[in-house]
């Protein structure tokens, strides 16, 4: 044993091994790659369903908020109607045998001709000047149209009496966003 | 076998044939990789658990594959560190390094063939005497004959420190041989 020099020994492999282990080991790599990949998919399921759910959420929260615009323009309708029954000379009784879209649409423009107006009586002079400056038609139809509108109003407030008035206070909901332009 | 290597990354590289890639691998790798991994762990049922993760990880991984090294290294180095966690596992189980060892060198006497040489067997057991850097250089150079630039690549060693690593270990092992050795 004193000449022992291992590279001169045969290399080899001295372990019992088990017949056909390595088969067995091609199929364990296959059965845990395979299953990988259908966790991919079902990954990509989970990302369409979310993306689906999220699509869905804003699709209810848009037709909610749509119902509820379609209420408050058939609110304002209705008292609009009211109100064009009683005067004569309003744009809105000429607009009554229109469509209903139309005549809420005119309704609105009116609140926010309304909400317009009323900024211009408080710069009154910054309007004028603008007015006069730029020579738009549209703006001073909307200032010399205001007061006439405003006066139908108080007339056709003064034909209620105080308890149709009441009466008509109590069926109007009150409402944040509509507050703004009065 | 490097025209097998060139092949294997190639059918690896597509989505299509990378299972393909995979079979090839295995059949290409499997026995070279194995025999690495059981004088390490010496465990037959641990040795192929490894082996068998040390293809899933290659299959996972391979976008990481750098080409402008060999597959074969690429792949020795992914079994040698599942190898290796094996091996800290063991000895947490045996709480020293001395209490690995011995477990180990009793593995060794129980898990060789009948018709074992007495030297064959004392040279598996010298292998466990060896501090862990000796013992996968040892291994690397003796029985798979890899270049140190290789093994380099496998261990983060420096060429150098590999040649030293070597010489020691060899020594180490003919010593222990002739002081073990009973005939």
């Amino acid at each position: 044993m004193k000449d022992l020099d291992i590279e001169k020994l045969e290399r080899q492999n001295i372990y019992k091994v088990p017949e056909g282990f390595f088969d067995e080991m091609q199929q364990n790599v296959f059965q845990k790659i395979t299953p990988q990949k259908n966790g991919k998919i079902i990954k990509l399921n989970w990302a369409y369903s979310a993306a689906a759910a999220i699509a869905l959420l804003f699709g209810i929260t848009f037709f909610i908020n749509q119902n509820n615009k379609d209420a408050q323009t058939e609110n304002q309708k209705i008292t609009s109607v009211e109100i064009a029954s009683k005067s004569t000379n309003t744009n809105v009784q000429s607009a009554q045998p229109k469509k209903e879209a139309v005549v809420a649409y005119q309704t609105l423009e009116k609140d926010l001709t309304n909400a317009v107006a009323t900024n211009q009586k408080e710069n009154t002079d910054l309007n004028t000047v603008n007015v006069s400056n730029k020579g738009i038609n549209e703006k001073q139809d909307i200032v010399s149209a205001n007061p006439n509108t405003e006066k139908q109003v108080d007339q056709i407030l003064a034909n209620f009496s105080s308890a149709e008035l009441a009466d008509l206070g109590k069926n109007t909901e009150q409402d944040v966003y509509l507050d703004l332009y009065n | 076998m490097k025209i097998n290597e060139a092949e294997i990354i190639e059918l690896m590289s597509s989505e299509k044939s990378r299972d393909r890639g995979v079979r090839l691998m295995m059949d290409a790798y499997q026995s070279r990789l194995y025999w690495h991994i059981r004088r390490i762990i010496v465990d037959h049922d641990l040795a192929q658990d490894v082996l068998q993760d040390t293809f899933i990880k290659a299959y996972q991984n391979f976008y990481q594959f750098k080409q402008d090294s060999q597959l074969y290294t690429w792949l020795y180095r992914i079994s040698t560190n599942e190898a290796l966690q094996q091996l800290n596992k063991l000895k947490r189980m045996q709480k020293s390094d001395e209490g690995s060892e011995y477990h180990l060198q009793n593995l060794v006497a129980e898990n060789v063939s009948p018709d074992a040489d007495e030297i064959q067997i004392l040279l598996q057991k010298a292998i466990h005497a060896l501090p862990e850097k000796q013992k996968l250089v040892f291994t690397l150079r003796y029985y798979e004959d890899l270049p140190y630039e290789e093994i380099s690549k496998i261990v983060d060693m420096s060429v150098g420190t590999l040649k030293t690593n070597y010489h020691y270990a060899k020594q180490k092992v003919e010593e222990f041989i002739k002081s073990n050795y009973t005939e």
